[in-house]
This record gives C-alpha cells, sequence and structure tokens, in this order.
C-alpha cells in the first residue's frame, strides 16, 4: 500500500529523480517504527509537489550582480595596472603612476565582499575595507592633506599615505599567505596573488623614503625595485583576471541555495 | 531557517558523509522538508551524495544514499560556513536594532 503511494506519489517528480526518491524515501521509512513512520510516510508524501517544484525549476546560469561586479572590477584593475605599464609613454609619467597607484582601488569590491561575513567582528572587518579596499583613496588623501600640516608631520604623514596606498597589496599577501598556509586550492593562483601583493607593498616602500631622503635609492635597493615592480606586473594581471573568472564562472553555475 | 539547520547537522562532521534520517534526527525536521532542501543544496553545487555500496540482503536493510560537502565546482564546507555567518549576523544585527527600538519606547 505504501509502495504504491509512493509510486503514484513519485509521478509528480521528473522521470530521472522518481526512482531515487521512491528507493530513498522507503529506506528512511523502514529505518523508523510506529507512528513515526506514518507521520513520515505522510509528510513525503504530502510535500512532494514541493520537491517537483523545486526540480522541475531550470537551473540558474547568470552570475549574482555581486559577484559580476567583483569580477569585472578586479578585470579593470588588471586592465589599469596592464595600461599603465604598456602606454605609459602615451599617457605621461605621471597619469601613469597614478594609475598604477590607484588602479588596486578597482579590489575594493572583492575586498569588501571578501571581508564581509568572515571577519569575527565588525570593527575588524571595517578596518579591513576602509585600509584594504579604499586604502589607495584613504592614501592619496592624506598624501594631499600633507603639505598642510607642519613641517615635523609632514614626513610621519608622508609615510602614512604611502602605507595606506599599500593597503591592497597588504590585504592580498596576508590573505593568499592564509590560503597557502591552510592549503585552500588552487594554491597556484594563491601563490600569484602573494607575489603580486608582496612584490607591489616592497615597490611602494621606497617611495616615502625617496620623498624623505630626496635622492635616488642605492643601486641595489633600485634593482629590488625594479625587480619588485616586474614581479608585480607579471603577477597581478594573471592573479586578478584568473580570480575574476573563477567568480563570475562560480557564481554562474551556482545558485544561492538559501 | 530550516536551510541553516540542514547546514548546520553536515558542519557536524564536515568531512563525513551523512543519511537522510541521520539529518532528520539532528535537525528535528521532518524528512519531506528535509529532500527539497538537501536537492537545492545538491543543484547548486554545495554537497554530493552517492548511493551506499552495500549487499542489501547481507547488511539486512535498503542502502541509504549519503551526503557529504562537495569540493567542485564549489567548496560547499566553506560556502555553508559564509553562509551561516551571514545568516547569524543578519539575525545578530535584527535583534540588536530590535533591542534599541525597545529601549528608545520604553524611554
Amino acid at each position: 500500500m505504501v509502495k504504491f503511494l509512493f509510486t503514484v506519489g513519485s509521478w509528480l517528480l521528473p522521470a530521472g529523480r522518481r526512482a531515487r526518491w521512491r528507493e530513498e524515501s522507503l529506506a528512511l521509512l523502514l529505518e523508523v517504527r510506529g507512528p513515526r513512520r506514518w507521520r513520515y510516510a505522510a509528510d513525503l508524501l504530502i510535500k512532494v509537489p514541493v520537491l517537483a517544484w523545486q526540480l522541475h525549476q531550470p537551473a540558474t546560469r547568470w552570475p549574482t550582480p555581486g559577484a559580476a561586479l567583483s569580477g569585472l572590477s578586479l578585470l579593470l584593475a588588471a586592465f589599469g595596472i596592464v595600461s599603465a605599464y604598456l602606454f605609459s609613454s602615451l599617457l605621461g609619467e605621471q597619469t601613469a603612476e597614478a594609475l598604477l597607484l590607484l588602479a588596486p582601488l578597482a579590489l575594493a569590491g572583492y575586498i569588501t565582499r571578501h571581508t564581509v561575513g568572515r571577519a569575527r567582528r565588525r570593527a575588524t572587518a571595517a578596518l579591513v575595507v576602509v585600509f584594504g579596499a579604499f586604502g589607495p583613496l584613504v592614501g592619496v588623501g592624506i598624501l594631499a592633506a600633507g603639505p598642510l600640516a607642519p613641517g615635523w608631520l609632514q614626513p610621519a604623514a608622508a609615510i602614512a599615505g604611502y602605507a595606506a596606498l599599500s593597503g591592497p597589496a597588504a590585504w592580498l599577501t596576508i590573505t593568499s599567505a592564509q590560503a597557502i598556509h591552510h592549503r585552500q586550492a588552487p594554491l597556484a593562483l594563491h601563490g600569484f596573488g602573494l607575489v603580486a601583493g608582496s612584490a607591489f607593498a616592497l615597490a611602494i616602500a621606497w617611495l616615502p623614503w625617496q620623498i624623505l631622503s630626496n635622492g635616488q635609492p642605492p643601486l641595489p635597493v633600485l634593482a629590488a625595485i625594479v625587480l619588485a615592480l616586474f614581479a608585480f606586473l607579471s603577477a597581478f594581471p594573471v592573479w586578478a583576471i584568473w580570480t575574476a573568472l573563477r567568480l563570475i564562472i562560480q557564481s554562474a553555475r551556482t545558485t544561492d541555495p538559501g | 531557517m530550516q536551510t541553516r539547520m540542514v547546514l548546520r547537522a553536515l558542519l557536524r562532521e564536515p568531512d563525513g558523509e551523512v543519511y537522510g534520517l541521520q539529518i532528520v534526527e539532528a535537525t528535528g525536521l521532518p524528512p519531506g522538508t528535509i529532500y527539497p532542501i538537501l536537492s537545492r543544496l545538491e543543484s547548486a553545487g554545495w554537497i554530493e551524495s552517492r548511493w551506499e555500496e552495500a549487499d542489501q540482503h547481507a547488511i539486512g536493510r535498503p542502502r541509504r544514499r549519503y551526503y557529504r560537502f562537495g569540493a567542485r565546482p564549489v567548496d560547499g564546507a566553506a560556502a555553508a560556513r559564509l553562509a551561516l555567518a551571514e545568516a547569524d549576523a543578519r539575525q545578530r544585527a535584527r535583534q540588536r536594532g530590535r533591542t534599541a527600538t525597545e529601549g528608545a519606547l520604553a524611554w
């Protein structure tokens, strides 16, 4: 009798899922006894239209707007940084430098998305978002206000400004190192992130020194800066494009089951 | 809410496998509620399932269908933890808002 009812109930489901639902439901019923078995049988039969409705829904294949925007902004960051390097003669040195320093701002959406919900404390999340995501803006603000400060405060303002500019790089270094430490796949992606983040932070670290000492760095330091810039320009576009595609494709494959 | 209960039940053994009745008992939800949720999680790629590989006559009962968090295309356990953390944060924010409103009304 119960088998017959479940056979009839399963007709509501797509053909490919009928046998599975029948077998799984009957197996569950056989593992319980007494009134509970009848209660569960009734519940399974009453709610089969819910399962049927769900299984007949077409799967969503579009990325969620948040993921799509974060992914596109990462692509924009990669494009901005590659353009700053390739077209520096066309753009002019100052524009190219500004583009190089401000392009990481395009990571803001991704960093915010990555941070919110993972940070255990709201204050930590806010701090990471302000300095990690919007660090370039904060840095430019501090550097612009620097000359207005008293003379003795100007070196500190320069250091704070450039430290804030390297916020996204510091964030990328730390999160990539954590991902590698926890052996999160794909390791190569986090490797690129670690190289890009640390190289950018290193390349930016000499800027306040240059301003404060008002001179060229020694040759070994200069060589390290050039190497760091080369590492950043090679690794960052790979990390950004890979992460962006992953974000968009995974989001498109996955409907939020919540 | 019910999806969260199922995710929490699955997260008790993030690397292990559980079958329908175990989730029913862990959550207190009836099976008719559990299976649509499991199906939704499975079609989203958060979990995967397989039939028990055992001789039904030898074990003396029908085979079970086991569920576990998947690793591809989505790291199901990580996605579940993140979703639960976000849901808890939203709930805490709502509670704080409610407490603040009640406090203001009391004054």
